[in-house]
């Protein structure tokens, strides 16, 4: 038979729905869970929350205090929790240190408050060279960082997923949170890139 | 600091949707719901799809991003025959299964089991 099987999916897609099928077939997850996790990071997860905290801290020292403490604690205060057994720690840019965060060894990442990583994140070439050579990888981002600025790498793991504060940008005092959340990019909470200029979104 | 959003970049042309197949979908939710059910802990899940990006390295793949889904499905394989919940026999067995199924459902109905 040649014709007629153009639906056939591919190999590893029949590998995926056999796992799938194994999986529910022997009571280890169930199909409905498995609906709404992809439901969940399709439609409700992504950096929109991480932007929320960060806006957030920008206008309210006590919140930016909380959230530098203990950022499962206050992302979860805030509706956005994690799985069992991860902590989230948020980091904050200054003037003197930029942080840049990556995971050398799969692609642990603050899935609550950033959704899912982006494709370069979990490819070899941003795994190593995030370490080996954190300011070219910036530069690629067209991130340039004057040269007394310390850059911080941070590698996470299954138990320690970090959130990057980027530097509220200048010209945006006065700014509401909804108005300010507009410029938190994921790159920026990744740390590969800053915060939006002003200029870029419409106040 | 600068910034230039114009700037080419390789990182930034790697850029592209979460998924791309349903089947990478399928694949995450299972980790995920592995790891919500307790029956796969983060810490053992994390070494396994590590060693499996390690193996993708020895073997020259350029890891580029694209394949991450396909280190998870093997790495998942793996760990279903490593935990005896199932063995190699039974996941060919079912691969077959499906595909016999796809091939002699016809067009517009849904395909399952038999």
């Amino acid at each position: 038979m040649t014709s007629d099987h153009s639906h056939l999916p591919s190999e590893t897609a029949l590998r995926a729905k056999a796992l799938e099928s194994l999986l529910v077939e022997k009571g280890l997850v169930k199909p409905e869970a498995l609906d709404a996790i992809v439901e969940t990071y399709q439609d409700k997860v992504g950096p929109q929350n991480g932007a929320h905290l960060v806006a957030l801290a920008w206008t309210d020292p006590e919140f930016r205090r909380r959230l530098l403490a203990d950022a499962s604690d206050t992302a979860a205060e805030m509706g956005y929790f994690g799985r069992q057994g991860e902590h989230l720690k948020a980091i904050e840019n200054t003037p003197e240190v930029h942080n840049l965060v990556v995971c050398t060894l799969c692609s642990c990442y603050p899935w609550t408050v950033l959704g899912l990583p982006p494709v370069w994140y979990k490819s070899a070439p941003y795994r190593s060279r995030a370490v080996s050579e954190p300011r070219s990888v910036l530069d690629e981002f067209g991130t340039e960082l004057p040269e007394n600025v310390t850059v911080r790498v941070w590698d996470s793991t299954s138990e320690m997923r970090y959130l990057v504060v980027p530097m509220r940008p200048a010209g945006t005092e006065g700014w509401s949170v909804e108005q300010l959340r507009k410029l938190v990019t994921r790159n920026s909470m990744i740390g590969v890139e800053p915060a939006l200029p002003p200029e870029q979104v419409a106040p | 600091m600068a910034h230039s959003p114009n700037s080419d970049s390789g990182f930034r042309e790697m850029e592209g949707p979460a998924f791309r197949a349903p089947w990478e979908s399928q694949v995450f939710a299972l980790i995920c719901a592995l790891q919500d059910a307790g029956k796969l802990p983060p810490a053992e899940w994390s070494a396994t799809l590590g060693q499996e990006i390690r193996l993708a390295k020895e073997r020259g793949d350029p890891d580029l991003g694209d394949t991450y889904y396909l280190y998870c499905l093997t790495a998942l394989e793996k760990w279903l025959l490593r935990s005896k919940f199932a063995c190699r026999d039974e996941i060919s067995a079912r691969i077959a299964d499906w595909r016999t199924a796809y091939q002699t459902t016809p067009h517009g109905q849904p395909v399952e089991l038999r």
